[in-house]
């Protein structure tokens, strides 16, 4: 005779029996499941991680993200024409290569001397009208 | 190796991320320790919530569980019961004392009180549910895991962390509740035999 069989209550035990519990509801499997999985990938070493980590990105983030992927691959693989350089043999020689590279038109002035300045010693303001300058 | 050293094993293989060792032991226990959860708290949802935490829990820290102390049923009813205890704490209900006074409010009328009517329309076992529901959590958790977790007293003992005079004291009370509750029902009650009876068969 166990210690169950000194306590049993066959009457109250056979109304007892007619309350029965819900069924494990099919919902609570995937859930427990992932929050395995969630626990035992946080237990991981960090560098086993690595080789199976995801990260979510917005969408507009990710189109943005292989538009510029894209363009600087594109300016990258652009073929450019290479500049002559002081080297190159021609009838010539280098000067002439290199007046070849300077731009056209007027040219600039880029300095200017001083060397013998003298102020005017009295200064006269006139004010003349508009028509006048015209004349 | 024994039936608890094996599911030790397995426990700890579970806890090193070995999925089929983990679903092994989810399918094995789910079950009671779900139906444990929903008979203290009353509420599938609740349960569903802890029995989730129970299992995370007991992987947590694998090494708690002894299998020579007890088997892993009872050790998971026993993180089941914490977990449902907290529970019923943050909803106030938990009860410190084994046996508080019973407070119905006068009037306040219960399934168990009118058999007859509960019985035609098929709800003995909601009385039956509503009776364990109103006893005190200490009294409805030795009551749930003796009649229906079909737990020995030792084995309530040590889930419920005490010693097994406190259980059958507990069991006792609990019965004497329960019989004041559902009498109506009990073969002394007048009409309920018959009414069960046809209620079954329907």
């Amino acid at each position: 005779m166990t210690d169950r069989d000194a306590e049993r209550d066959p009457e109250l035990e056979r109304l007892l029996a007619r309350w029965s519990a819900p069924v494990v509801p099919e919902g609570l499997d995937q859930r427990v499941l992932a929050a395995y999985r969630r626990q035992t990938r946080q237990a991981e070493p960090w560098w086993s991680r690595l080789f199976t980590a995801s990260v979510r990105v917005p969408l507009p983030v990710a189109v943005g993200l292989v538009i510029l992927l894209l363009v600087t691959a594109a300016l990258a693989l652009r073929p450019t024409t290479p500049p002559p350089t002081a080297g190159t043999s021609g009838p010539g020689g280098p000067v002439q290569a290199a007046q070849a590279t300077r731009p056209l038109g007027p040219p600039v002035v880029t300095r200017t001397s001083l060397a013998g300045f003298q102020p005017v010693g009295e200064v006269t303001a006139t004010v003349v009208q508009a028509p006048e300058v015209r004349q | 190796m024994t039936d608890g050293a094996a599911e030790a094993e397995l426990l700890l293989k579970a806890a090193r991320g070995d999925e089929a060792a983990f679903l092994l032991l989810y399918e094995r226990h789910r079950t009671p320790v779900f139906r444990f959860a929903c008979r203290m708290l009353g509420e599938p949802q609740h349960a569903e919530d802890v029995t989730q935490e129970c299992f995370m829990s007991v992987l947590r820290r694998p090494e708690a569980f002894r299998a020579e102390r007890a088997s892993l049923r009872t050790y998971l009813c026993a993180i089941a019961r914490h977990l449902a205890l907290k529970q019923l704490r943050k909803r106030g209900q938990e009860t410190l004392t084994d046996d508080p006074p019973v407070d119905a409010a006068p009037g306040t009328r219960t399934a168990a009180d009118d058999p007859l009517r509960s019985a035609i329309g098929g709800q003995e076992a909601e009385a039956v549910r509503q009776a364990v529901a109103e006893l005190p959590p200490l009294q409805r958790e030795a009551v749930v895991l003796f009649e229906y977790q079909e737990m020995s007293l030792l084995e309530i003992a040590t889930v419920c962390e005490v010693d097994v005079g406190t259980v059958k004291s507990r069991l006792h009370r609990a019965r004497e509740r329960l019989r004041r509750r559902l009498l109506p029902f009990l073969a002394g009650g007048a009409q309920a035999p018959a009414a069960m009876g046809r209620e079954t068969r329907s």
